[in-house]
């Protein structure tokens, strides 16, 4: 009995287990197996690569069995190399090719990426993979950037220190989100310290991009806390890393960034004192002392009352009229009755120097010392500035109190003190119109040229002597109608 | 002797049968009860369920905070197009279908005095989900307290209930204007002075929220520009109107 009982238990067992067997007859243990195999460390590919260059694979593939590849089809496939946490490690984001070899070019951010190979023998429907890891690099970390319009349409292109050119940037990195035209402006900061930002202008829009990808990562009413109506965005600039301003349809709107928290956002308009939002500021906004010690970290103009404004050093910044013009001031900056042309900082800390004329086209500059109590430093007429009323660009020396502007082809050296033009006038070649012109702090000693012929736009970079005259350095050409430049750091 | 051990015998023989089927038996039972269906992962097709819509991250969102300050005193009324959201779980039907909507008595908003409902609230036909609107009035009472209406979806006819945390609802409607705690000198003043509850009500209006100071929910560089836009504001109103003057005779003014 008991061998029947436990004959019984046994049985049980057996049946039990057998149940929960594994299943070992799908291994396939045949000795004339074609195993195809992609070698790669045998293969030669790059570990990192700049975007827009084209990553050539030839991958080294064996098969057992086989000699040829007639039986073998391929496929690659472009997957992110991602580590984060809670995120795919590896997730195709395109099949890029059917052909044994890689030829792909890089639009790609920079970052790391996963191409992998899948090989397939058709015989047998029996794949192989090699997986081959590449960082993408940018090669726009420094360079002259370049707004430019062809054919309808908004585009960056740059010139790297190497005069390598690289061209349609931004279409080719962001091909869903064409810029708006018209454009208006470039804006590159080069911070010492804070997130620096790369800013398009149109005339209805913009756009904000990553520094560094070249991503359009905002538009720029999202900039808002409550984006104005109409959008017609006219001029931006940013004050160090702390004031940022955004002129639009005539009004001043500010975004203070600090060490306080939340989010930063542009405001409301601002409103002038004692009038509220009855003004229409010019597309400028001059920085004249440090933001926080005063007294006139920023000074802006009425076109409308034809006065100037500057911003209050308060927690909360306001717009402020300057004190009453003592006797005997070079000017009254509460009233001065010119209309603005041109506003930029001097070439010395907290100098702003202004181009204005009046009624009958007569120019006058006038600078503001933005640092001194009584703020209004000189007031000159230019008798001396030949063609200035034809000017179409402005450049102040970063060294000198000079300053160029440009009529056509040609290019004036303004001496302020003096009143005269400085040297010879530089003449671009015939049939040219100057469209830009900026010199970076970064390297005083240059100043890049845009021109348009009403078929191509060509840029050229000019040596400055010390006493501010010009030498053409190098040229290039083949660019749309450039509507303005910016150095990118 | 013999038959004492033929008895012994037989009393093992019948304690190893015994304890051979209680075996058999118990793990018969286990196998039967471990492979069961399990029945409640299957909703009724015949009466599915309602329950309170929530948007993805907000499903823990019970309730809604309504003041009408915001609002110019011509508003009397208001209508809420989108927050009764109620969805079925299961089948839409070719027939429109009654809703139990029932509003609780513990609720201190009075139906017909501060709310209203449609007097038919179904899902209509061929739908998954609808906007039940809630209809809001000002009324003077608000001005000095607030009310609370108590939705709970219960079953009827056609439905039974949805997701248990999300058969409740909750509005509150005020009309109120409550001195942000944290405006008494320091940083808000310094971006809108001095309070009064007169330049407060002209904020709240003009700016359309209550979310003004940091304690309300705003952010430094939010009150910035509120303060900006306050200043143009004023300068309009007191082109029109002449200095506005406060419950304390005081004009109003920001800094500026």
């Amino acid at each position: 009995m008991k061998r029947f009982y436990g004959l019984c238990l046994f049985g049980l067992f057996i049946w039990l287990f057998s149940s929960c067997e594994m299943e070992n007859d799908n291994i396939y243990d045949n000795p004339n197996f074609n195993e195809v195999q992609v070698n790669v460390e045998e293969t030669e590919a790059p570990s990192t690569i700049l975007q827009f260059e084209t990553l050539e694979i030839t991958p080294s593939i064996s098969q057992s069995q086989q000699s040829g590849e007639s039986n073998l089809s391929y496929e690659w496939t472009l997957r992110t190399d991602e580590q984060y946490l809670n995120a795919p490690i590896d997730s195709v984001v395109a099949t890029i090719s059917k052909e044994r070899d890689l030829q792909y070019d890089i639009n790609l951010i920079t970052g790391d990426w996963k191409f992998v190979l899948r090989v397939t023998d058709e015989n047998t429907g029996v794949t192989a993979t090699g997986q081959f890891f590449i960082t993408v690099q940018n090669q726009f970390s420094e360079g002259w950037l370049l707004l430019e319009e062809k054919n309808e349409m908004g585009d960056l292109s740059i010139i790297l220190p190497n005069g390598n050119i690289f061209r349609d940037i931004y279409s080719s990195i962001n091909p869903d989100a064409p810029l708006d035209t018209p454009l208006r402006q470039l804006v590159v900061t080069n911070f010492s310290y804070g997130v620096d930002e790369i800013v398009i202008l149109s005339e209805s829009g913009g756009v904000r991009l990553d520094y560094n990808e070249l991503l359009k990562i905002f538009d720029l009413q999202d900039l808002f806390w409550e984006a104005p109506v109409p959008f017609n965005p006219e001029y931006h600039v940013w004050h160090d890393a702390i004031n940022g301003w955004i002129i639009n349809n005539g009004k001043v709107h500010l975004q203070v960034r600090g060490g306080f928290p939340g989010d930063k956002k542009y405001g409301a308009a601002m409103a002038f004192p004692t009038v509220g939002d009855a003004y229409h500021a010019a597309p400028f906004v001059a920085q004249g002392s440090d933001p926080y010690s005063g007294p006139y970290p920023a000074i802006i103009y009425d076109e409308q009352g034809q006065y100037f404004v500057y911003l209050s050093t308060a927690l909360s910044p306001t717009l402020k009229n300057f004190p009453p013009a003592p006797d005997g001031a070079a000017f009254d900056m509460n009233n001065v009755g010119l209309d603005m042309v041109y506003m930029e900082t001097g070439n010395t800390d907290y100098l702003i120097n202004a181009i204005m004329k009046d009624d009958s086209d007569e120019y006058f500059m006038l600078q503001i010392q933005g640092d001194q109590a009584e703020p209004a430093r000189s007031y000159r007429v230019m008798n001396e500035a030949p063609e200035i009323a034809n000017h179409n660009a402005f450049e102040t020396s970063k060294t000198l109190d000079r300053f160029y502007y440009s009529a056509g082809n040609t290019i004036y050296l303004y001496d302020i003190p003096s009143g005269l033009i400085i040297g010879n006038p530089f003449l671009l070649p015939e049939g040219e119109s100057i469209t830009a012109m900026e010199i970076s702090y970064l390297d005083p000693t240059v100043m890049v040229v845009t021109t348009w012929d009403n078929s191509e736009g060509r840029v050229y970079k000019l040596a400055l002597s010390g006493t501010g005259e010009m030498s053409l350095s190098s040229e290039y050409e083949g660019f749309g109608r450039i509507i303005d430049l910016a150095f990118k750091d | 002797m013999y038959q004492s051990i033929i008895n012994f015998k037989n009393l093992k023989m019948n304690r190893k049968i015994y304890s051979f089927v209680l075996a058999v038996l118990t793990f018969g039972g286990l196998l039967t009860i471990s492979c069961s269906e399990s029945e409640e992962l299957m909703f009724d097709l015949e009466k599915p369920g309602v329950y309170f819509y929530k948007l993805a991250g907000n499903e823990y969102l019970d309730s809604l905070n309504y003041s009408f300050v915001v609002y110019p005193e011509s508003v009397v009324n208001d209508t809420l197009e989108e927050e009764l959201r109620v969805r079925v779980m299961g089948t839409a039907a070719d027939f429109d279908r009654e809703i139990n909507l029932v509003v609780e008595d513990s609720s201190t908003a009075v139906k017909g005095t501060h709310f209203d409902l449609p007097n038919s609230i179904v899902m209509p036909a061929d739908a998954y989900e609808v906007y039940i609107p809630l209809y809001l009035y000002r009324t003077e009472d608000l001005k000095e307290s607030e009310k609370k209406i108590y939705f709970t979806l219960k079953s009827s006819e056609y439905f039974n209930v949805g997701y248990n945390d999300n058969l409740q609802h909750i509005v509150t409607v005020t009309d109120q204007l409550t001195r942000p705690s944290d405006w008494a000198g320091g940083l808000t003043d310094a971006f809108y002075g001095a309070y009064s509850k007169r330049k407060h009500e002209f904020m709240v209006q003009t700016l359309g929220t209550v979310s003004i100071t940091m304690g309300t929910g705003s952010s430094i560089s939010e009150m910035m520009s509120f303060q900006q836009k306050m200043l143009v504001a004023l300068s309009e109103y007191e082109a029109e109107n002449g200095p506005m003057l406060d419950e304390n005779g005081n004009r109003v003014s920001f800094p500026s």
